[in-house]
């Protein structure tokens, strides 16, 4: 088989290398609304351009550090679980942390599944290091990661704002909640366990949602997402 | 034999370089990075690309490997390589960069080789061979399962050579592949570089602030003019001889006296203070039991090779960590009102002005937004008036040339301004005692020479200064006192055989400054244990179907049936002394007594429901469980190659993900000096819980961009070795085969399941949920 060979990947427009300055390529401030050039997928099925390796790699860390951050929140909630004895539905106002990643990641790499990726990763590393909840907890990340997709979805994914932060942090709490309820809460009473997905949702709203927003601005600030759009459109 | 036809045709092994008023930009910026550099290189050629720091060397090499798309900024001029843009040559050039940590993708030294040819798409039988071949011109002497983990700074990036290599490339590039290395690591490349110079005739192109070793190697320097503000020292006392091999003096470390006075006042000593830390292998110890006095306007420097505990001595000494064996005591000078309390109980406000610490990395010291709060959050948090702290904060500015940035955020500062800033934070609060780690860690000579003055001036005010450092030119300039540490000697043998698998726990418990010692007992016992050599996509199906099986129903039966043929399972895992188990196991323990519990209190009916909370107890268990007998047992490489083989999992993401956990371990230890750096810079939450929880959030924030920095680098690093562009061709190395044991293993559990469900639904006792 022949490597040198192989064609360069569809982005490299052709004639890069030469003596003009290809600003044309630059998708400027709202890179998902701009429609990535010609050349982004022959399929057409959406309008993103393909996944570059810094995506993938920066999606990946984000829920690598997470999964390190949600390890030692796992024993923090574990620990903390006797001060809420009298309501134990109350404890979910922890909860957001678990849900950050979900919607922080798709905020700073602006792709579809950068979510689902980042949170499932950030619970598969949970896993290695050692959680209370186990493998249980991977299934988690999948269908939270899921859930705060389509806070990203309904806006096709052309919007990364508040609003679809907040829907992304919303949707994924009612996903945790429920998963919760039928997994380790299901003797509880009606009322209690409604609280309790009202309380996660809320929660998930405000550290999630509101978290990854105000994360993604903060870390934009520090000049470490010069590569994405998301870090250049504002200071 | 060769790959590429392009190779075959220009019928050397050498490629021509010719940079024709090249330019970059980077996205976002408005400056240039690099504008109008235009020269030739010749085929075979051994150039040392130099210039100051800020010149476009870096961002030069990134061209000539053809890492600079569109998406990375704007480009001006051309390169070529062998006549073709470098965008289109990049099988013909291999990079190396500088953190050997942030370049490595996989855990075992084979595969790690092997990376580049997979993405090339090599067929998988031609891969060994070449890769061995690779390993023996740079005279990597371990196996090819050797653990990454497990190799010295030096080795990693003889690996990261090997990587490079592989591919046979025309063109070499080694972008400061020293600089952050030890002594004796920095002797291994140049001893691999000239190795692979003395059999190939490849083109090299390199760059490092510390030049005069390689001299011998290279045959003309190019010279990147930019800023015409130079003025550092040129040419110093070169490191003549070397530096020597200091495995020789193992055990007690020996010190030195260069013009040593004892009038001045001694402000810190250590008596005997050794350290181990707590869950790792006492032995060998972090660090052997030193002793070392500091005193007023003395400098001492701490030197040794890597894995001698001198980071860690400069925790103790910091006031950060307590000791496991000695003390520490200060002095009453030092000390004042806190009387004969050791340091590390020192409050962090009292300690602010007392000793000062200054971190390798500066970015783990930052905790402010701006330039100028960073300055004046110490004198503040020491109790200084606001006016007072913020003159303080302008005059350091002034002197370190930093005015101009006081509105920036510290992150975006460059490496050299940022080191300057993180020194400038410690001597704000004008502490007695002030303590650097690898003060000249990546600076080049501008920045070098300014430091040295800095530290000069703190001396001359009176300060002791202790500074950890493998520059040997700064320990000359400056040291009246060398201590010089041994590598802690081992007196069990370890075994060094260990295999991929990984075992996060344990690097939580190991310091930053000797992965060298890492070792990973479990993964070494992983590719041997039985359940290990079951395939990756059948332990994950047996795992779905315990899950659901368990998930499925509110009875004590199923789940205590599970756990039982779980706990069987438990010595196929290598699990087998009870410690090892609990170790591992804990965690889920915990969990799962907290499920009971809250069931067993609040549960709907009222009373307490025993069997119905034991039975969702045991649920937990039975469903944590086998994700601890995976992860104990199974190799993440293995379960990439399966998942990509046998279920079409996309190779970017499956070895992408993989690449993102190596990293894991790294952020582990990074987090426990993030959190350290913030006690040294005068913040501690005390008893209070809010503050506490702010302080974590605040260090969580830098543990993330320190994360995504080193993501980036990966990246690139990964790019330049072909991943881009890998999609549709990559091979895998290893495989992943699906046997009759991988069928039978799933066949069974799946039987086991459908027993266990018939048993509970005959005997009355299954009980879905929500169906009370």
């Amino acid at each position: 088989m022949s490597t040198s060979s192989t064609p360069s990947t569809s982005s490299t427009p052709p004639g890069f290398e030469g003596s003009t300055v290809p600003a044309a390529n630059h998708p400027g401030d709202t890179p998902a609304g701009s429609h990535a050039p010609a050349e982004a997928i022959p399929e057409a099925a959406t309008p993103q351009r393909p996944w570059r390796t810094v995506d993938i790699i920066i999606a990946a860390v984000i829920g690598v550090a997470f999964g390190v951050v949600f390890w030692a929140w796992n024993l923090l909630w574990t620990a903390a679980g006797p001060a809420f004895a009298a309501f134990p539905p109350a404890q979910a106002f922890m909860y957001g942390v678990w849900l950050l990643p979900a919607v922080l990641a798709p905020m700073i790499v602006r792709k579809p599944g950068a979510g689902i990726f980042a949170e499932t990763l950030a619970a598969v590393v949970s896993t290695l290091f050692g959680s209370p909840f186990g493998v249980a907890v991977i299934l988690y990340g999948l269908a939270q990661g899921a859930a705060a997709e389509f806070g990203f979805a309904i806006f096709r994914y052309r919007r990364f704002t508040w609003s679809s932060a907040l829907l992304a942090g919303l949707f994924a709490g009612a996903m945790a909640a429920l998963l919760d309820l039928v997994l380790y809460y299901p003797t509880w009473a009606g009322a209690w366990q409604l609280s309790y997905v009202g309380l996660v949702s809320l929660s998930t709203l405000v550290i999630a949602g509101v978290g990854a927003v105000v994360l993604s601005k903060a870390l934009a600030a520090t000049g470490v997402l010069s590569q994405f759009a998301s870090g250049r459109t504002r200071g | 034999m060769r790959h590429s036809p392009e190779k075959v045709r220009s019928g050397s092994d050498s490629a021509e370089v010719e940079v024709l008023g090249y330019g970059f930009r980077y996205v976002g910026r408005t400056e240039w990075s690099l504008r109008d550099a235009d020269f030739r290189i010749e085929p075979g050629e051994r150039i040392l690309l130099t210039g100051p720091s800020g010149s476009g060397k870096s961002t030069l090499l990134a061209a000539m490997a053809g890492l600079l798309g569109p998406d990375a900024g704007d480009a001006q001029g051309t390169v070529r390589v062998d006549g073709r843009p470098a965008r289109e040559t990049r099988d013909q050039v291999g990079i190396v960069f500088q953190d050997p940590d942030s370049q490595l993708v996989l855990s075992r030294a084979g595969d790690e080789v092997a990376f580049g040819l997979e993405n090339r798409g090599v067929p998988a039988d031609q891969i060994w061979p070449r890769v061995r071949a690779a390993l023996d011109a740079v005279g990597f002497g371990y196996p090819l399962d050797r653990s990454t983990q497990a190799l010295s700074g030096g080795e990693k990036q003889r690996l990261v050579l090997a990587g490079a290599l592989v591919t046979e490339p025309g063109l070499l590039l080694l972008d400061e592949p020293t600089s952050q290395l030890d002594p004796d690591g920095a002797d291994l490349i140049r001893a691999a570089v000239a190795r692979i110079l003395a059999t190939r005739n490849t083109t090299l192109i390199l760059v490092d602030h510390d030049a005069d070793p390689w001299l011998p190697l290279i045959d003309r320097v190019i010279e990147l003019p930019l800023f015409p503000t130079q003025g550092g020292p040129e040419s110093s006392p070169a490191n003549e001889g070397g530096p020597e091999s200091n495995d020789s003096n193992q055990g007690r470390p020996e010190s030195v006296k260069i013009g040593w006075n004892r009038a001045s006042a001694r402000l810190l000593s250590a008596e005997g203070v050794g350290f181990s830390y707590p869950g790792a292998a006492a032995d060998p110890p972090a660090l052997a039991p030193t002793d070392i006095e500091l005193y007023a306007g003395q400098v001492t420097a701490i030197t040794g090779p890597n894995g001698s505990g001198k980071s860690t001595l400069g925790l103790l000494l910091g006031g950060l960590q307590e000791p496991t064996v000695g003390r520490i005591l200060a002095s009453p000078e030092l000390a004042g009102a806190l009387g004969d309390r050791p340091p590390h109980r020192w409050r962090a406000r009292d300690l602010v002005h007392r000793i000062g610490t200054v971190f390798q990395n500066p970015e783990h010291q930052f905790l402010t937004g701006r330039v100028r709060d960073e300055l004046s959050l110490g004198p503040l948090r020491a109790g200084a008036t606001n006016p007072s702290a913020h003159d303080r904060a302008e005059a350091l500015m002034v002197r370190l040339g930093l005015t101009s940035y006081a509105e920036a955020n510290p992150f975006t500062l460059s490496g050299g301004q940022q080191r300057r800033l993180s020194v400038a934070t410690a001597l704000a609060t004008r502490p007695d005692v002030l303590i650097l780690d690898e003060p000249t860690f990546g600076q080049d000579p501008v920045t070098w020479a300014e430091l040295v003055a800095l530290l000069t001036e703190a001396r001359d005010a009176g300060t002791a200064i202790c500074m950890i450092s493998h520059d040997r030119r700064l320990v000359d300039a400056l040291a009246d006192q060398e201590i010089r540490l041994g590598r802690p000697a081992r007196t069990t043998s370890v075994d060094h055989r260990n295999t991929g698998g990984f075992s996060p726990a344990g690097p939580l418990n190991t310091p930053a400054n000797s992965d060298d010692q890492l070792q990973q007992t479990s993964a070494a016992a992983a590719a041997r244990v039985w359940l290990g050599r079951i395939n990756p996509v059948a332990q994950i199906l047996a795992i779905l179907l315990i899950t659901f099986t368990a998930l499925a129903t509110v009875d004590l039966l199923t789940p205590a049936v599970l756990v039982a043929a779980e706990i069987t399972l438990l010595p196929a895992a290598g699990l087998i002394r009870p410690r090892a188990v609990f170790a591992k196991t804990w965690p889920l323990l915990l969990g799962a007594a907290g499920i009971g519990w809250a069931n067993l209190l609040f549960s709907a009916g009222g009373g307490w429901n025993w069997v119905e909370s034991a039975a969702l107890a045991l649920r937990v268990i039975a469903v944590a469980l086998p994700g601890v007998l995976f992860i104990a047992s199974t190799d993440p490489v293995r379960v990439a190659d399966a998942l990509t083989i046998h279920w079409r999992v996309s190779t970017r993401w499956a070895f992408g993900a993989l690449a993102a956990i190596r990293l894991a371990p790294l952020l582990a230890t990074e987090w426990r000096a993030i959190r350290l750096a913030r006690r040294a810079r005068g913040v501690d939450p005390g008893r209070n819980p809010l503050a506490a929880g702010r302080l974590a959030a605040g260090a969580a924030f830098t543990l993330l961009v320190v994360a995504i920095r080193r993501g980036a680098r990966l990246a690139l690093a990964m790019d330049a070795r072909g991943f881009d562009s890998t999609a549709s061709i990559r091979t895998n190395a290893r495989g992943s085969v699906l046997r009759r044991r991988d069928y039978a293993f799933v066949a069974t559990v799946a039987l086991l399941c459908a027993a266990v469900t018939t048993l509970a639904v005959t005997t009355g006792l299954w009980h879905p949920v929500f169906t009370s």
